[in-house]
């Protein structure tokens, strides 16, 4: 089975490190799509079957907490994992996000190996090396 | 906003977190773009260098911010590195800009928690680039309140400035 993924990063570079890093994880991908801020991602969720989203908090314009308060509300969080990557370190945020639906939270930087077990914890199957 | 009693800022970043923070430059460079920081020998001399500033900015029980300038060709390695390409790969100006915010993006994200602990949460600016980044090395360099370090004889130059909340 392959994913439907979404990267949520203001940064291009972010993006790229993230999908170069899933590929390097074996995680089996059928569309990355990619959003640079909140917004946009919610119109991709709102329009494209998504498997994973991967988001970051601290963007301009909607940022990763509002994006998740708005996919609690719709109700979309609960058919969407979410997996947080961020460079903020705070219990309370994370407390914050997993309350509202965040099934997981990476700080920055991430590691192949970290990526990949949280994917593989969330989607449930062990993915072929 | 400043208040000499409650400021952590430059000088006294040299004895509570200076420390702290240039561990974490260490640790942060190397795991995120494999490059590896030294301490600025006496006889560095500098030069017309170029390169690009960043600055980012944090609320919560410390305020303050952070800025990094790297040159430019330490920039060039740092995108190279994060993206796994080769260094003669060329890459766009804007792939240059978010690796440089990127990395001050982790660092002050370390930084706040070594400094703070991991229970107060922050507003955090995003990260912007300076204007007048791409010259005034000299006076960078020159600033005794600067975190400096060379990587591979280039130099990387870090301020941080905060202060406690009312």
């Amino acid at each position: 089975m392959s994913y439907n993924i979404l990267i949520v990063d203001d940064s291009s570079i972010v993006r790229s490190v993230l999908k170069k890093t899933l590929h390097m994880a074996n995680i089996p991908i059928d569309e990355l799509y990619e959003a640079p801020d909140g917004k946009e991602a919610l119109d991709v969720l709102r329009g494209m079957w998504i498997d994973l989203v991967f988001t970051d908090i601290n963007m301009p314009g909607m940022g990763g907490v509002e994006m998740v308060q708005i996919m609690h509300d719709e109700g979309i969080i609960k058919t969407v994992p979410v997996i947080v990557i961020s460079t903020e370190g705070s219990v309370v945020r994370m407390d914050e996000m997993k309350k509202l639906g965040v099934r997981a939270y990476l700080r920055k930087p991430f590691s192949p190996e970290g990526v990949k077990e949280v994917v593989d914890s969330i989607l449930g199957e062990k993915i072929d090396e | 906003m400043s208040n000499a009693n409650n400021e952590i800022a430059v000088d006294d970043i040299k004895d509570a977190y200076r420390g702290k923070l240039a561990e974490i430059i260490e640790e942060v460079f190397q795991n995120m773009a494999f490059l590896f920081c030294d301490p600025v020998e006496d006889d560095f001399k500098e030069s017309d260098l170029t390169g690009l500033r960043a600055r980012m900015v944090f609320h919560g029980v410390l305020n303050g911010d952070m800025t990094i300038w790297l040159e430019q060709s330490i920039i060039h390695e740092l995108a190279i590195n994060m993206l796994g390409l080769e260094i003669e790969d060329e890459l766009g100006t804007s792939e240059y800009e978010d690796a440089l915010k990127e990395l001050l993006n982790v660092l002050v994200g370390q930084f706040l928690v070594a400094a703070a602990g991991d229970e107060p949460l922050f507003d955090l600016s995003v990260p912007i680039l300076l204007d007048e980044s791409k010259s005034d090395f000299s006076t960078l360099w020159k600033s005794t309140s600067a975190i400096k370090y060379l990587i591979d004889d280039r130099p990387i130059i870090i301020n941080c400035h905060c202060e406690k909340s009312e």
